[in-house]
């Protein structure tokens, strides 16, 4: 009888569903030092750990980067002026069980580690001399090239990574966002020692930065070491100049060879740039019902017409000018103009039959991805620190699931029609 | 007085729930709070290996595994309670696993248990399973890496049960819906069903649950599995190809010990020894002392009763024979030369806390509740590990390399010359 029960909540529970807010208002704390580090903080004691991110609001969106933030991520670990040995920063972190790494994207570039809760300071005293006083050498500029030229070239195997690098390139034209955030094999290979010093003096200023820490530690803590570590005697901060994404027109770009048998689309859509939080919350509803999960859309639109479909997916990068939504689909080449087609109709059908009942499930789904992809303290820390290096406006990350509610099924269609900024082709498959 | 009774009652109830504990049927269920965010895992290892599939049912299990997985069009969507489900053909068992808000452990302890336990086996829904696996298609591995270890998969695990667990050897049409029913009755049964759930959860509730649920279920008695061990491979040789890829990859791959082993967690401090973060011997030697390459790390995943393991790179075509020396130097050395305490401890630490932190995923934490339990782990090995590692000597190392690092298969995955064009 009880099985019964649970059976018809099941059923019943469908619209009904609470999902928690994994940055409730109450559970993160913010403060600004002095010298213009912001400090974020979310105390969680339920396991002995703590993750720590620090954010730098410089990334490969900035002006003629050519590929210098994600260089200077590498170098910041080859050697600082308190751990002069290259990688021995890392190395103590990893002897206590820990780990730390960097990661650069188009609006920042994080440097970010975890470790038992007792070693805190230590992971505190690690990146900030990486962040802040990494020595710079030519010597080990010349000596990590290769490694970085290996990384890119890695990447030229990856068919999806290709396609989103060309979807992007296209998708922003004429702005520093068309750049892959490792910058290309002929950036690197210009590189010069100078540069990166440049880019870091610029750029890597407490007033630039935000230091957040997620896990079993004190608020009193963090702001005490913070002010330990990350004191400078740095003038005020001046911010990027905006870069403004201009209008473009929808470009269509094909290389797909006689012999491929495989082809890989995507079609990019523009849309709001971070300080519109309801315009990025559509985005995230319209990307959801697109290429999430086993009813996905764009999937069945082309599984319904018999289409070979290999794989279909999406990705919506959130920016702090302007974004874009980018859906790609892998399909037999035989498929492919079909695919496309059948893609540029359901959205344009989409935009005008989104009932109340999809966009409730798709609400719903985008609250627990949200809530799923921030189980972690290592996600948790690194979701505050990106939104921290991009400019929300009036709005912090605890309004977004009230702005996820308060989406209409108008403004998702509207977004379906929008007209795509680039339509790119690639061909592969043996 | 009643109720005082009553009340009594309820707290003895409550105090004497364990966080492992067997149904009369045999499940076994395990349960673990840990409340990192309000999210709860429940992970579900049914104990049927492809050591159990006849040689002439090959595919057998995977065909059992998506009959059952059909049921769930007739159960409400698991997304609109917020959570995902995701089942896998696993070497060693079949997984069904749930992560959910934590509100709502109970729908998904429900879904799961109707998925496994009442599965609808008439002959149409069969036939369209076997239709569907015959028809499927396989997409081709893209990049070096990938190539190279399936070419290292093929050599290390040939002739043996847990390779390929998929594609072109499995002869779906060969299966009757009558193998698919027998193989379910003899399987899926509670004494192969270990159930773990982690998360932001209270145990006695999940556990009760989980017994109010499974312990009506009925099933046969559990089967002796002929086990057959991964064996050293007789002879090294190398494998070398050409595909249309940009990259060079060189992989030098060994039989491993399995989880069930006793080598087996000597052979994972060697891995992190190797490999892991900045401070391991490949990558230091490899990419920072000679910067041969971005990729330079080893891979241990070991399977219940055998494993490869594999040291890798992937650099330049020109490079390619300075790479090779390298890793066979590095895993020479290894059997010859004791690791210093420092390398060691660091190695040591580095695997005890990468279990810690990777447990604050419910969905990590639940399987490897499971799976620790599927290999016939003691109930709290995870609070033993980090003891048992630490124990790890400089000779144990030698000792462990010496067994298995003996024989390889290189496998060299080159870039076309048109390609490079």
């Amino acid at each position: 009888m009880i099985k019964y029960f649970l059976l018809l909540l099941l059923s019943i529970s469908a619209f009904a569903v609470t999902i928690p807010d994994p940055f409730p208002d109450e559970s993160v704390k913010y403060a600004t030092m002095p010298n213009g580090l912001r400090v974020v903080v979310k105390e969680n004691h339920a396991a002995p750990i703590v993750a720590v991110s620090v954010v730098v609001s410089a990334g490969s969106g900035i002006s003629d980067s050519k590929g210098i933030p994600h260089y200077l991520e590498h170098l910041s670990f080859q050697g600082t002026q308190k751990y002069p040995v290259p990688l021995s920063a890392q190395y103590l972190i990893e002897e206590k069980g820990g780990y730390c790494t960097g990661t650069t994207n188009r609006d920042s570039t994080r440097f970010e580690g975890v470790i038992t809760a007792d070693k805190i300071d230590l992971m505190l005293s690690v990146l900030s001399q990486v962040t802040l006083h990494p020595i710079l050498s030519d010597e080990a500029f010349e000596r990590e090239r290769p490694t970085i030229l290996a990384e890119i070239q890695r990447y030229y195997d990856d068919p999806e990574v290709n396609l989103l690098n060309s979807a992007y390139y296209f998708a922003y034209r004429n702005h520093p966002y068309c750049n892959p955030t490792t910058g290309t094999i002929q950036n690197v290979l210009m590189l010069k020692g100078e540069e990166i010093r440049d880019f870091h003096k610029r750029w890597y200023k407490p007033g630039n930065m935000s230091l957040v820490v997620v896990g079993d530690v004190k608020t009193e803590t963090v702001l005490d070491a913070a002010e330990k570590y990350f004191t400078t005697n740095e003038k005020s901060f001046i911010p990027a100049p905006i870069i403004k994404v201009q209008p473009q027109d929808c470009k269509q770009i094909s290389s797909v060879l006689p012999t491929d048998t495989e082809v890989w689309q995507a079609i990019a859509l523009p849309t709001s740039a971070a300080n519109d939080f309801s315009g990025c919350s559509t985005a995230d509803i319209l990307i959801t019902m697109l290429t999430t999960g086993n009813n996905a859309l764009v999937y069945k639109w082309l599984k319904d017409t018999n289409i070979t479909v290999i794989s279909t997916g999406g990705e919506y990068i959130t920016s702090n000018y302007a974004g874009r939504i980018i859906i790609w689909i892998h399909t037999a080449k035989k498929d492919a103009d079909t695919a496309k087609k059948i893609l540029l109709a359901g959205l344009l059908a989409l935009s005008q039959n989104i009932t109340e009942e999809m966009l409730a499930k798709a609400k719903l789904k985008v609250k627990a991805e949200y809530l799923m992809n921030n189980e972690t303290f290592a996600r948790q820390a690194a979701t505050l620190a990106i939104y921290q290096a991009m400019d929300t406006g009036q709005y912090t990350l605890s309004d977004y699931i009230q702005q996820i509610d308060a989406v209409t099924s108008r403004q998702v269609g509207n977004l379906a029609s929008v007209q795509p900024v680039a339509i790119i082709a690639k061909g592969g498959g043996r | 007085m009643r109720y005082l009774t009553l009340l009594i009652l309820c707290l003895l109830t409550l105090c004497a729930y364990s966080e492992n504990l067997t149904l009369t049927n045999g499940v076994r269920v395990i349960t673990r709070r840990m409340a990192i965010a309000p999210i709860a895992s429940i992970e579900i290892l049914i104990d049927y290996s492809a050591m159990d599939e006849p040689a002439m049912q090959s595919g057998l299990r995977e065909a059992v595994m998506v009959t059952m997985l059909k049921n769930i069009n007739n159960l409400p969507d698991i997304a609109d309670i917020g959570g995902n489900i995701n089942v896998e053909l696993k070497e060693d068992c079949l997984e069904f696993a749930a992560k959910v808000p934590a509100n709502q452990i109970d729908s998904a302890i429900f879904l799961l248990h109707k998925i496994i336990t009442n599965p609808d086996l008439n002959d149409n829904i069969i036939l369209q399973v076997l239709n569907e696996l015959a028809a499927r298609k396989f997409q081709q591995p893209d990049d070096s890496m990938n190539i190279a270890y399936r070419m290292s998969e093929n050599e290390i695990f040939a002739n043996h049960p847990y390779y390929p667990m998929s594609e072109s050897k499995f002869k779906f049409n060969r299966l009757t819906p009558d193998n698919i029913r027998l193989a379910y009755q003899q399987y899926i049964i509670p004494s192969n069903c270990i159930i773990a759930a982690a998360g932001d959860i209270d145990n006695a509730s999940a556990g009760k649950t989980a017994t109010m649920l499974f312990s009506d279920w009925k099933g046969g008695n559990k089967i002796q599995r002929d086990v057959r061990q991964v064996q050293l491979l007789t002879e090294s040789d190398v494998q070398l190809v050409e595909m249309p890829v940009n990259s060079t990859a060189v992989m030098m791959a060994f039989p491993g010990p399995g989880l069930k082993h006793p080598d087996s967690l000597t052979m994972q401090v060697i891995n992190h020894l190797l490999s892991s973060g900045t401070g391991g011997r490949i990558f230091k030697s490899i990419r920072e002392k000679q910067r041969l390459a971005y990729d330079a790390a080893t891979l241990y995943a070991p399977y219940a009763d055998g494993a490869m393991f594999t040291a890798y790179t992937i650099t330049d075509r020109s490079l390619m024979e300075r790479v090779k020396n390298a890793l066979v130097e590095e895993l020479s050395l290894l059997q010859t030369k004791e690791a210093t305490q420092a390398e060691l401890n660091r190695a040591k630490e580095m695997l005890i806390g990468e279990y810690s932190i990777s447990h604050q995923s419910s969905s990590q934490y639940a399987f490897d509740l499971a799976w620790n339990k599927l290999c016939d782990k003691p109930d709290n090995y995870d609070e033993m590990l980090p003891g048992l590692i630490r124990k790890i000597t400089p000779a144990d190392i030698i000792k462990v390399s010496r067994r298995w690092f003996t024989r390889y298969t290189l496998s060299i995955v080159l870039p076309q010359i048109q390609a490079e064009n």
